[in-house]
């Protein structure tokens, strides 16, 4: 080949190289690095799993694993959902989207009906909302807390509550105080009537999952690793518990013990009295849901496609060996009828349900 | 090996400047940008020199008749090109050897950048694991307002008088992309060569604006940024060459 057409061609073969170029950005960028994309939001009743994960909302039967409906009825590229929904004995559901909006839903067919929506948050909804009291309170990622009329979505505070950094759990309410976790390091008590601050203590790193009440105290953990123990009251530490990573899920409780894993794949169950460890063990891999207990067990989900189960008193294993699944299993497994409902990112099975007693698990439901 | 030697010190690195100018994701944007442009200036050197060198010897007068003399004889023209290169001491292949190394590099600016915003749990999770053990906890998740912009955001500039909002960093991406593809590529003597030059000014300017239009807006002030810098880089070697021209 002679050198005039190595230049002509070298000249041309910069067009490819420029399409490459671009295809490598995007292809960076649509992956899960840059596309606004997380594990699926899933909650769950006695007949139904709410599963907000992509560009649906879907309900699908926790025993058959048949879709009920979903939301919208067509994809649109503009909205996608990963906040798990909320849903209350009344048959409100309430989903909050990575557009930016709240939906408050009502099945319709195949699909669902919006009853109302909110448009004024200023980012995505990334935390659950929570149902209380003929309120729906919603956190966002523009730092703020809005409390709305259940009925009609219709703001209820003056203004809404607003943090230092982006909302990204879902509040918590015990009757009197609501009680919100922000990646500004803080754990604030919010009186539900006003929206005003009734306390808030700086854990001195993000929090990223909803506080767990337990005898009177809450429990968070923090991004430095540490699990607080916080009173109800006035938000004074009672104790605090140093895990080996950073801890992303909060605890389940039981019988007065919690159980917590940490993003180095570690299960812990401390006392809820003092905080001390009555057992530890390692998991397949990083943890970063709220373990689920049923019985006298209590289940890991981790991010190596594993649910582990050990037994609440001892940790023993409760099973021979860990089930595996597929995907990552980064979002919480939740306890139902059936048995234990276990959400996968980047799996073609969406929804594992899982036996308890055995291990055993079948895929329930697979998106399409 | 591509997380351990690229993407996670280019991520740590980033952050710690984050760190350094008091937590501002933007300013932590704009001066790795400046770092790393500063890093591979060499390597850039070579690239832009080589292309200066082969498009004043594509505008030759000996270059040209070369050309016509030995339009029939591919295998003569490749003979005396090779010999008017080492004669000149340009090595066709010399700027191909910095795109190659500077490639990874870019790439892994682009990944540190897009992952550090971690705008959404999962991928504030992924983070979690590519950070030393000595940058402090509390920095993360990393702060992304910069200015009127949400970095994690695609931004628009709302005015209240406006109907409509204005993609700022989309029209600064789109006009400096194209001035640095116009003041940095050499105008090519050959029509084929300033063909593929207009093209060049007119893809690469819509491919970024996509970009900076749809995507989180941390890159887009990358893409401007690492654009201006390219010009200014471009603009100061086209002039040292022309002053060195003048003095021979």
């Amino acid at each position: 080949m002679s050198i005039t057409s190595v230049l002509k061609q070298k000249k041309w073969a910069v067009l490819p190289i420029l399409l490459a170029a671009g295809l490598l950005l995007a292809s960076c960028g649509s992956s899960s690095a840059l596309a606004a994309s997380s594990w699926p939001g899933v909650t769950a009743d006695s007949e139904n799993a709410y599963v907000a994960y992509g560009p649906f909302v879907r309900a699908v039967n926790l025993r058959t694993g048949e879709e009920q409906w979903h939301f919208p009825a067509e994809a649109d590229r503009a909205i996608s959902f990963y906040a798990p929904p909320a849903i209350d004995d009344a048959g409100h559901i309430i989903v909050g989207g990575y557009d930016h909006k709240v939906y408050s839903l009502a099945p319709d067919g195949l699909s669902a009906a919006v009853v109302w929506s909110f448009e004024g948050s200023q980012d995505r909804i990334i935390g659950g909302p929570l149902i209380a009291d003929g309120a729906v309170y919603v956190p966002s990622a523009d730092h703020k807390l809005y409390a709305l009329d259940l009925e009609t979505g219709d703001p209820i505070w003056n203004k809404p509550f607003e943090a230092t950094h982006s909302l990204w759990s879902a509040p918590l309410m015990n009757g009197q105080h609501i009680y919100l976790a922000a990646l500004d390091h803080h754990i604030y008590a919010i009186n539900p009537q006003s929206g005003a601050v009734v306390w808030s203590v700086d854990l001195g790193s993000a929090v990223s999952d909803t506080p767990t009440l337990a005898d009177g105290l809450l429990l968070c953990g923090t991004f430095e690793g540490i699990l607080y123990a916080l009173d109800v009251e006035d938000g004074a530490i009672a104790w605090t518990f140093e895990a080996s990573d950073a801890i992303w899920g909060n605890p389940a409780t039981d019988g007065g013990n919690a159980y917590f894993a940490d993003v180095a794949g570690v299960a812990y169950s401390l006392s809820i009295a003092d905080g001390s460890l009555n057992w530890k063990r390692d998991l397949p891999g990083p943890a970063s849901a709220t373990p689920a207990i049923v019985g006298d067990r209590v289940f890991f989900a981790s991010e190596a496609s594993a649910v582990s189960a050990f037994k609440l008193e001892n940790g023993d294993p409760a099973w021979p060996a860990s089930a595996t699944l597929a995907g990552r299993l980064l979002a919480d497994p939740i306890v139902t009828p059936e048995g234990l409902l276990v959400p996968a990112m980047e799996s073609e099975c969406v929804l594992y349900m899982v036996d308890p007693d055995s291990g055993s698990s079948r895929c329930l439901f697979q998106a399409q | 090996m591509w997380n351990t030697f690229i993407l996670e010190p280019m991520i740590n690195a980033l952050i710690l400047i984050y760190q350094f100018l008091g937590q501002n994701f933007g300013l932590a944007i704009l001066l790795f940008t400046a770092l790393v442009r500063l890093i591979t200036l060499p390597l850039t050197y070579q690239q832009m020199r080589s292309t200066m060198v082969m498009s004043e010897i594509q505008g030759s007068d000996r270059y040209k008749k070369m050309q016509e003399k030995y339009k029939n004889d591919k295998q003569k023209l490749s003979e005396e090109q090779m010999k008017l290169f080492r004669e000149v001491g340009y090595n066709p292949f010399s700027g191909c050897l910095g795109l190659i190394i500077r490639f990874p590099i870019i790439i892994g600016l682009y990944q540190a950048i897009i992952r550090a915003m971690a705008a959404t749990p999962a991928q504030l999770f992924d983070l979690s694991k590519h950070i030393y053990s000595f940058i402090p906890t509390g920095l993360i998740p990393l702060n992304s307002t910069f200015l009127y912009m949400n970095l994690g955001q695609p931004e628009r500039l709302t005015l209240s008088f406006l109907p409509f909002s204005i993609p700022v960093l989309t029209i600064l991406v789109v006009i400096s992309t194209y001035l640095q593809t116009k003041l940095t590529t050499p105008a090519s003597p050959d029509s084929q060569g300033s063909q593929m030059t207009q093209m060049m000014g007119i893809y690469m300017p819509l491919l970024l604006g996509y970009f900076a239009y749809t995507l989180a807006s941390g890159l887009a002030l990358y893409f401007v940024a690492s654009n201006l810098l390219g010009i200014v880089q471009g603009l100061v070697m086209r002039r040292v060459r022309e002053s060195n021209a003048a003095a021979k």
